[in-house]
């Protein structure tokens, strides 16, 4: 055998049993960490044992979530039912009130159209008012005649009276008959001046009280036809909620 | 031919609107109150305009207003209230009559001659 | 009742309103203030209009006469020629210078109640005036408007009222009271 080769066997040999060394300990340690195989049996056993514990309660759970759901979902259309219900009766009441406000609100309309008729009152009113005045003047222009003739009877009163003294003694009798015609002229007179300033207020009432019926009136106009406005935005309300709701019906 | 009809129981308003429309040399007919407002208007479809006070004796001018849609059926004619009155409830009652402007007196022809004009072409 | 401050406030909305109806374009108003009762009429003849409400009815009184002066004035209001002006057309200025007047207090009193009205005018011999005391007002007064220092015209405001009234009246600015411009709906 030659020396080569005897080193290179010798060299094989010092490398397998350096191997076979490394081997030897790492087998070693892994044997370190093994467990027992009875150990590792039993704790398999108890752990599938458990799982089948824990996948019956699982399984109990989910049956006891099931029959939850089914009891909350039996509720929820027993609720659904009532609210329905509930809803449908709301909304035929609702429904029977909108019908009963528009027949109130049709009612007003009618009511209120035929009140502005009041104007028709105001024509007849200033007619009367014309007619009152034109008559009130007619007075006054009798009146002024009146007092007219009733200066004349002054003068000729007074005039009388001279002539009754030119007459002398034979005049007396005329002169008293001349003095009385001048008191009652003067009376007549005094009552024609009253009779005018009770004519003056007369016209005075007359005007302001057809003004304030005219100037009312319109102001009831006003206050009707606010309420007519009021009417219809009621009716405009009440005609969108039942628009609204006939699609949900 | 009128195209626009000046409606108020005073003369001075009559004569003060009429000449001013005139002088822009607009055609203007007259009436007196309401009534004779309708009847001008009836004889005259041709109007295009109203100009109407409120305040009248015989027909007021919101009647006349509300009587020229209801009873004449004429309801392209333009109406505008020449008024000392304001009130919202009056300029409510008016829109609905179909009004269509408000002007409170006294009346200021240069303010308004363009949209007058607008309202008659 | 009347309370102070309500007299105060339809003072103010007539003088107002005697400021955009009678003074014209160019006039001085050299005084314009209450006034005590005068002993005899200031003229031949008044215009009156009247305001009602719930609670309260208001005279206004205008007076004048058939003068040169009161012609030019008047027509010159509704930029009439006072020289072309008829009896009647001379009438109706003074109507619907009265007219604006009331219907500017008429406006301002639509602001603090809710429903008011307005009358037409009617004319009057001034010497019915005499007799405003039937009325029973519980504000009786007396106005003088004194215009480019010649031109005097009387007014009278009288507020009857069936209840207590109190109210507080400030003037509005003139700007938003829109007179004149057209209001397009």
């Amino acid at each position: 055998m030659t020396t080569p080769l005897m080193l290179t066997l010798l060299m094989g040999a010092i490398v397998l049993s350096l191997l076979l060394g490394w081997r030897a300990r790492r087998l070693h340690a892994t044997l370190q960490t093994m467990v027992p195989r009875q150990v590792m049996e039993d704790s398999q056993q108890r752990a599938q044992a458990r799982i089948h514990d824990l996948q019956d309660q699982i399984e109990a759970l989910e049956q006891r979530l099931h029959d939850a759901q089914r009891q909350w979902d039996a509720r929820q259309q027993a609720l659904i039912g009532e609210q329905q219900l509930r809803l449908t009766h709301s909304q035929a009441q609702a429904s029977q009130s909108q019908t009963q406000i528009a027949s109130q609100c049709g009612t007003l309309e009618r009511s209120i159209t035929e009140l502005r008729n009041v104007g028709k009152t105001y024509e007849r009113w200033h007619a009367s008012m014309d007619f009152l005045l034109g008559h009130n003047r007619a007075m006054h222009n009798k009146n002024d005649e009146f007092a007219s003739i009733v200066r004349q009877l002054v003068i000729v009163a007074l005039n009388a009276s001279i002539e009754a003294a030119r007459a002398g003694t034979m005049g007396r009798g005329f002169a008293v008959v001349a003095d009385e015609m001048r008191s009652l002229s003067v009376r007549a007179e005094k009552l024609a001046q009253d009779f005018r300033s009770s004519l003056y207020e007369n016209d005075l009432i007359t005007t302001t009280t057809f003004q304030d019926m005219q100037a009312g009136g319109k102001m009831i106009v006003g206050a009707v036809t606010g309420l007519e406005l009021q009417n219809r935005k009621i009716l405009s309300l009440v005609d969108g909620q039942q628009a609204v709701q006939e699609p949900c019906a | 031919m009128a195209q626009i009809l000046v409606v108020d129981d005073s003369s001075t308003v009559r004569n003060e609107v009429g000449d001013f429309l005139k002088s822009n040399g607009l055609g203007v007919a007259l009436a007196v109150d309401g009534r004779d407002g309708l009847s001008k208007l009836k004889a005259d479809p041709a109007v295009k305009l109203v100009i109407c006070d409120v305040n009248m004796p015989n027909m007021d001018g919101l009647t006349m207003a509300e009587k020229v849609r209801s009873e004449l059926k004429n309801s392209s004619v333009n109406i505008i209230m020449l008024t000392t009155e304001n009130s919202p409830a009056m300029k409510e009652r008016g829109k609905a009559a179909g009004i269509k402007g408000w002007i409170v007196k006294p009346f200021n022809g240069p303010a308004v001659i363009g949209s007058l004009k607008k309202m008659v072409a | 009742m009347i309370s102070q401050r309500a007299k105060t406030g339809f003072d103010r909305m007539f003088m107002q309103g005697m400021r955009a109806s009678l003074v014209k374009p160019g006039d001085e108003v050299t005084d314009l203030s209450p006034v005590p009762a005068w002993g005899q009429p200031p003229t031949s003849h008044a215009v009156v209009l009247s305001v009602a409400s719930l609670l309260f009815r208001m005279l206004v009184v205008v007076y004048f006469s058939d003068t040169p002066a009161m012609r030019r004035h008047f027509a010159g209001l509704s930029r009439q020629n006072a020289e072309d002006l008829s009896h009647q057309a001379f009438l109706d200025a003074v109507c619907e210078a009265g007219n604006l007047c009331c219907g500017s207090v008429n406006r301002d009193l639509g602001g603090l109640y809710a429903w008011v009205g307005m009358s037409t005018p009617h004319i009057v011999e001034s010497h019915c005036t005499h007799h405003l005391g039937i009325l029973k007002a519980g504000h009786l007064q007396h106005f003088q408007l004194l215009l480019n220092g010649d031109t005097p015209l009387h007014l009278t405001l009288c507020v009857s009222e069936s209840e207590d009234l109190d109210f507080d009246f400030q003037l509005p600015a003139p700007e938003s009271q829109g007179v004149g411009e057209l209001e397009l709906f």
